[in-house]
């Protein structure tokens, strides 16, 4: 290295960004990676209530704008390492009535038709679903009939709103898992330095005046973070 | 059968539009743990870890730090369901209030008995707790979701001896795809960062089962477009 300074201009430079790149190279090596993390979590602190039956615009749901923004997050993945995240409920959807500060009552309250909101990649909007949360079950004349299936909500015209999921890369992938929780893989190619998210979904009373008395009611959303390949 | 859902009562219309309290957005505590993975050299006798719990943005955040045994299922996910809290492993402090700003170091120490001499791998599992602010009472209802964040680190204890994937078995599954089942023999794990499959001569660059490397004594699935079942001289491991 010392000859190099001593013989010329250029070989020092050379000789220095060699020894830089060399040590630098180690370095990284060395250096361990900064996990994906969740950065500026907002949730909504009121929220409107839909009551009763649910309206039937709602439930076709031909405007989007019937879904509640719950939440927004960002989250940072800035050595663009691959891994997984996962969004479940901490108590299945159902708010808690909370007083006197320990004691959480259950309620009917519950959040239902839940998606998660994110551009993929190629900045095309993503929207995942979460399982097992369609619209709650509504009493006919006839008594209780079986919950809407998602083929049902196709046929109200529920999927113009979203992407076309069967073209997206198979990098990233949807599996679902039991207790509801939505799983999103964020592999190699589809893997960002940077994301922005929103919950969006609809905060369900089947009886607003027997459900609801004076008081906070709380639900959380749990978002689990896992590397990748490890 | 679908179900029908009829038009609202005026009653039920006019619950429905009620708004309950809808005021600004209320920003949840965020935290991040570093580094991603935590690697034990034990062969060289290393039984402390330190990892450190980040505040990045929000509230005051309560954590709750602890080491679970790591179980991944024939693709290679990591089975979440029931995981067992490891005995292995003292963490000190298992709780940590986080404020704006602050960072936190957690001691992890290995406190295991006997020699390891194949590598293992488990879970730090860094759990938000909710903090349940009490509202000031004034008669009106508030509802509020609020959001937690939960980290999966692995902690590995690492020997310094390779892995060694050997061929299991092999059927078709339909949709002209097969799997292959291959076993790690070896004492250490099969890297899945570089890993990949030559079948017949040709490597095959679309396959299942790179979820996380495998471990010593773990079965992968690994499933590809193939036209028929293979033998254990036409599969190659490249890793």
């Amino acid at each position: 290295m010392s000859i190099n300074i001593e013989r010329s201009e250029s070989g020092v430079s050379a000789g220095v960004f060699a020894a830089l790149a060399v040590s630098l190279f180690f370095v990284n090596a060395a250096y361990p990676l900064v996990n994906p993390y969740i950065d500026d979590i907002y949730g909504i602190d009121g929220i409107e209530v839909v009551a009763g039956k649910r309206p039937a615009a709602a439930a076709a749901d031909e405007d989007a704008g019937s879904l509640s923004l719950i939440g927004t997050f960002k989250v940072y993945n800035p050595d663009t390492i691959p891994f997984y995240i996962w969004i479940s409920f901490e108590n299945g959807g159902k708010l808690t009535h909370l007083r006197d500060r320990d004691i959480r009552e259950a309620t009917t309250i519950r959040l239902v038709d839940m998606e998660l909101r994110y551009l993929d990649a190629l900045k095309r909007p993503v929207v995942k679903e979460f399982p097992d949360n369609n619209a709650p079950r509504v009493r006919g004349r006839l008594g209780w009939t079986s919950p809407p299936q998602s083929d049902s909500r196709r046929r109200f015209g529920r999927k113009k709103s979203h992407v076309d999921q069967s073209g997206e890369d198979a990098a990233s992938s949807v599996r679902r898992r039991s207790r509801g929780a939505v799983e999103i893989v964020f592999w190699q190619e589809d893997v960002q330095a940077y994301y922005e998210m929103e919950l969006w979904g609809v905060l369900y009373a089947p009886d607003l005046k027997k459900a609801v008395v004076a008081g906070n009611y709380v639900e959380n959303i749990k978002f689990e973070i896992e590397p990748a390949a490890r | 059968m679908k179900p029908r859902i009829s038009p609202p009562s005026s009653l039920s219309l006019t619950l429905s539009l009620a708004c309950l309290l809808i005021s600004a957005a209320a920003a949840s505590a965020a935290f991040t743990i570093e580094p991603d993975l935590i690697t034990f050299f034990a062969d060289k006798g290393e039984k402390t870890a330190f990892v450190e719990l980040v505040h990045t943005g929000g509230d005051p955040a309560a954590v709750q730090v602890g080491v679970f045994e790591r179980k991944l299922d024939i693709d290679g996910a990591l089975v979440k369901e029931g995981m067992i809290k490891s005995s292995d492993f003292l963490v000190h402090p298992a709780q940590v209030i986080l404020y704006p700003k602050e960072r936190a170091n957690v001691q992890i120490q290995y406190k295991g008995k006997g020699r390891i001499t194949t590598e293992k791998a488990y879970v730090l599992y860094s759990q938000e707790v909710p903090l349940n602010v009490e509202k000031e009472d004034k008669g009106d209802v508030s509802m509020s979701v609020g959001m937690l964040t939960n980290y999966y680190t692995v902690i590995s204890l690492d020997v310094g001896k390779p892995g060694k994937l050997a061929f299991v078995s092999s059927k078709a599954i339909g949709d002209g795809k097969i799997e292959v089942l291959a076993e790690n023999k070896g004492a250490g794990r099969v890297k899945m960062e570089r890993i990949g499959l030559v079948v017949g001569g040709r490597a095959i660059s679309n396959f299942t089962g790179k979820g996380n490397s495998i471990m010593p004594g773990q079965t992968r699935r690994f499933t590809f477009e193939w036209p028929r079942a293979v033998t254990a001289k036409e599969v190659k491991f490249v890793y």
